[in-house]
């Protein structure tokens, strides 16, 4: 009675989750203080609506509520919140603008959510050494329209809304269709630096821009290349605050095809041909999907860029003629067009109105399309669900796929957690890279035993970075083996 | 009743398409708040606890509903997404609200002018224009019904003034409700004082009725809003009388070659579009193509101009909950407008026109703010 009375009743609730895993002797409002001094009363909030405005990311996860919400407004904010939380060890999950689909945020353990998007400037653009440095918490749309001004361009591979933050995107990972064709994820080694701040409350820079003086021109450093351990990270290292990017002049000359196929088999004949000469992939983007209520009719699109019109001329014929001896037939360029042009401004724009999921995201190898695709075609008529689709980008020599579905909440949430469950236990049966684990309810339950001493590894980093494990406890690692 | 928009809070997928690229650059809600709770979609979130139990209203939470100026920024925006009416959403949260007995005590001295004078300064009745503050002759009846709104009578009563002078200039006729007009409900509205809203509704038709009025003819953007979609619905059906702004009337009558403007030196100009008649009425054409009938004046639009417009900082109550905030909201629209590089920022609403004049006397900027009605004045005069 007593226990089912606490459960109902939120502010004992909150306080029982941060105390709980603390063990400390800090109060609630002892805390809040604290973090008013840091950032001033208008950046914290311990209200409840205001930790149900911050309760869910785009997943059907169960509303996780943090304590208390902070919003910083720059680096030294950030290392003295985390300096005080790892005093009290207090839990911090960090927040770009919510975008995530597997729950990389969500507070688990309650304890401080920093929502990272008061810091948003963009720092320097450096169009000589063509490198720009931006808060983590500034997002792809608003860097490419700067960029834009400037007639420069990031290979944003990004595909999260237009409120996706760099900081978050590039922790995670994240991947898009944009340009991935040619430069793999984040251009593979565009990403030049990051400055993070450690969960001990140390501030570091990575690549060339660790040195003392120099600029983030160069993503190889001294020693091994840490910006890499960062990335991908999911957080629980440390808290990115700055990220330097390589920029580029933005290409003049575009063009963009539209093919559809019967099957899957020779859509990969066109990724194969695309990324053969790997280094000078003839393709920038090559997007494709399958609508699971028209299953056989396969849309390809293709976006070819570069700095001079014949090399892009040269490259849609070639693209033209081997989508036609794939037994592509030719369509509508101008959707090709529409879907790339909408790859930053947001998403509604390219899938169906509604609440989405995305199960069974990561990258494949190649010529193993396919197999995916049978898995996904089995399960959707195993469910009899049609509101979804199959889609895949290609990157050099592979595949980024996911499943978008759309279903209506409350009524349909239990079936579409089944269905994801079972896309993702059969895509990793056979092998797939997620994007991200994420939270207890994304995808740590189907990897965990499977990666065995890797899993090991990350747990060690995590506990010599973060001995009190305060930075986004039971994200990625599981709580109980941090 | 947040009862009824359950459906749309849960098709809420929070893919956070209301913020924008730019997170402050779409919704001045949170521009002025930062967290949340301020965003449509924070909002809708916090409406599905409230259904769902987990929530119950409080003050805090209602300074924060009240953050929003219902501009329907987001409403645009999630119109691509999920299709969810956030700003009926906010106004029912804020009608719930004050059914569970939480009221703001800043709104407090307005409900209390609306209740005992129907107007939001409590001012007394027979301040309202009448006829002879306008004609020298007096016309009781006439087809066109002349609605200037509170904020127009008592704080712009030259924005009537000029709008009559241009109708005369048209030997158009009209006749004025005089005392029986009643503030036209829009505050009630924002308050989420509903049976209020709808009592004044139900008088303004009766008397609008009475008067034997074809056309109701409005200049405040607020009041074209009420008039021509809260009215309807409480009336139950088709209005008896049609009801059209200003900007659509005056467009007309320059068409028809009734008015011929003639040159005026205001030289580049830009225009701000009032979200109730905007996104809200879909009227962006009618008031460009009457700055452009003008003869060498130079329309230059602001980036955020239709239905991408920032608000002016008077919607939806906030300036009187949260008063410096909404002034904020008023300076970045001066901002946008001086980015233009225009001398004269014309708008088509007194609430907008109170705003913007405010922040731009404020902000010292060099940019002046005209009604629409004053604009077409001028050109008829020189």
């Amino acid at each position: 009675m007593i226990t089912n009375y606490l459960e109902n009743t939120f502010n004992l609730r909150m306080m029982l989750k941060i105390f709980l895993y603390m063990g400390n002797k800090m109060s609630l409002k002892e805390i809040h203080d604290k973090l008013v001094e840091i950032v001033g009363d208008d950046h914290v909030s311990n209200a409840d609506f205001e930790l149900y405005a911050y309760s869910r990311d785009l997943s059907p996860a169960t509303p996780q509520l943090a304590s208390v919400i902070v919003r910083p407004k720059n680096t030294e904010e950030v290392r003295e919140i985390v300096k005080l939380a790892n005093e009290h060890k207090i839990p911090i999950y960090v927040r770009g603008c919510g975008c995530s689909h597997w729950a990389a945020w969500l507070p688990v353990k309650g304890g401080i959510l920093l929502d990272m998007t008061s810091m948003d400037k963009i720092i320097e653009i450096d169009e000589d050494n063509l490198f720009a440095v931006v808060e983590a918490g500034c997002t792809w749309f608003k860097f490419m329209e700067e960029l834009r001004k400037r007639k420069l361009t990031y290979l944003s591979s990004e595909m999260g809304g237009p409120a996706m933050t760099i900081g978050g995107s590039i922790i995670k990972a994240g991947g898009g269709p944009y340009g991935t064709c040619k430069f793999g994820f984040h251009g593979q080694a565009d990403v030049l630096g990051l400055e993070l701040v450690l969960p001990t409350g140390e501030l570091i820079k990575t690549g060339s821009w660790a040195m003392p003086n120099c600029k983030p021109f160069r993503r190889e450093g001294l020693g091994p290349d840490l910006t890499g351990l960062f990335i991908g990270s999911e957080g629980i290292l440390g808290i990115a605050t700055k990220v330097a990017l390589r920029v580029r002049p933005l290409p003049e000359n575009e063009e963009f095809l539209h093919f559809e196929f019967d099957n899957w088999e020779n859509v990969v004949k066109v990724g194969d041909a695309a990324t053969r000469n790997v280094g000078d992939e003839i393709a920038y983007s090559l997007d494709c999907s399958e609508e699971a209520s028209k299953v056989g009719i396969i849309s390809v699109k293709i976006h070819v860029f570069g700095y001079d019109k014949v090399t892009v001329q040269y490259r849609k014929r070639l693209l033209t003629s081997i989508c036609q001896r794939s037994g592509g037939r030719k369509r509508d360029p101008k959707v090709a067009e529409d879907t790339f042009r909408k790859v930053v401004d947001g998403l509604p724009g390219i899938f169906a109105s509604g609440v989405w999921h995305f199960a069974g995201c990561g990258t494949i190898p190649l010529y193993e399309l396919p197999k995916y695709v049978k898995i996904w075609r089995e399960i959707i008529q195993k469910y009899s669900f049609y509101k979804n689709t199959f889609g895949a980008w290609a990157f050099p020599r592979g595949w980024t796929i996911y499943v978008h579905m759309t279903y209506s909440e409350p009524d349909e949430r239990e079936k579409i957690i089944s269905i994801s469950n079972e896309i993702n236990r059969r895509f990793f049966e056979n092998g797939i890279v997620p994007y991200g684990v994420g939270g207890p309810e994304g995808l740590q339950p189907f990897l965990k035993e499977k990666l065995g001493a890797y899993y090991e590894l990350i747990r060690s980093l995590k506990r010599s970075l973060d001995p009190n494990n305060i930075l986004q406890p039971g994200i990625l690692v599981e709580i109980s083996d941090a | 009743m947040l009862e009824d928009y359950k459906q749309q809070i849960y098709n809420c997928g929070r893919c956070g398409y209301c913020l924008g690229g730019y997170l402050d650059h779409v919704c001045p809600s949170r521009f002025i708040g930062g967290f949340e709770s301020t965003t449509a979609r924070g909002r809708m979130l916090i409406a599905r606890a409230l259904l769902e139990k987990k929530l119950s209203y409080s003050h805090e939470l209602a300074r924060v509903l009240f953050k929003c100026f219902l501009c329907g920024a987001c409403d645009v925006k999630c119109n691509q997404a999920a299709k969810i009416r956030v700003t009926e959403v906010t106004k029912a949260m804020r009608a719930d609200a004050l059914e569970a007995g939480v009221f703001l005590e800043k709104l407090v001295p307005v409900a209390k002018a609306l209740s005992e004078r129907h107007n939001i300064y409590g001012k007394p009745p027979n301040e309202r224009i009448t006829l002879t503050h306008i004609h020298s002759k007096k016309i009781e009846t006439s087809d066109m019904l002349y609605f200037p709104g509170c904020v127009i009578t008592f704080r712009y009563p030259e924005i009537a003034h000029n709008t009559l002078q241009v109708l005369k200039a048209a030997e158009v006729d009209f006749t004025l409700l005089g005392e029986d007009e009643w503030c036209c409900g829009n505050p009630f509205f924002f308050m989420g004082m509903r049976k209020e809203a709808e009592q004044f509704a139900l008088h303004n038709i009766e008397v609008i009725r009475k008067k034997g009025a074809k056309t109701v003819l409005t200049s405040c953007a607020g009041c074209y809003r009420v008039l021509t979609q809260e009215y309807p619905r409480i009336f139950g059906g088709k209005l008896p009388f049609k009801v059209i702004h200003i900007t659509q009337f005056l467009n007309k009558l320059i068409k028809e070659g009734s008015l011929k403007l003639k040159r005026i030196k205001y030289g580049k100009v830009t225009y701000h579009d009032p979200c109730e008649i905007g996104r809200y009425g879909g009227i962006y054409e009618e008031p460009r193509e009457i700055i452009q009938s003008i003869p060498n004046l130079k329309l230059i639009e602001m980036n955020k101009n239709r239905e991408n417009s920032w608000c002016c900082g008077g919607g939806g109550s906030v300036n009187i909950v949260h008063t410096s905030l909404a002034l904020s909201v008023s300076t970045q629209r001066i901002k946008q407008a001086q980015g233009t590089g225009a001398k004269v920022l014309i708008t088509a609403c007194p609430t907008c026109v109170q705003m913007l004049k405010l922040a731009s006397k404020k902000t010292k900027a060099k940019i002046q703010v005209v009604d629409i009605a004053e604009l077409v004045l001028d050109a008829l005069k020189k």
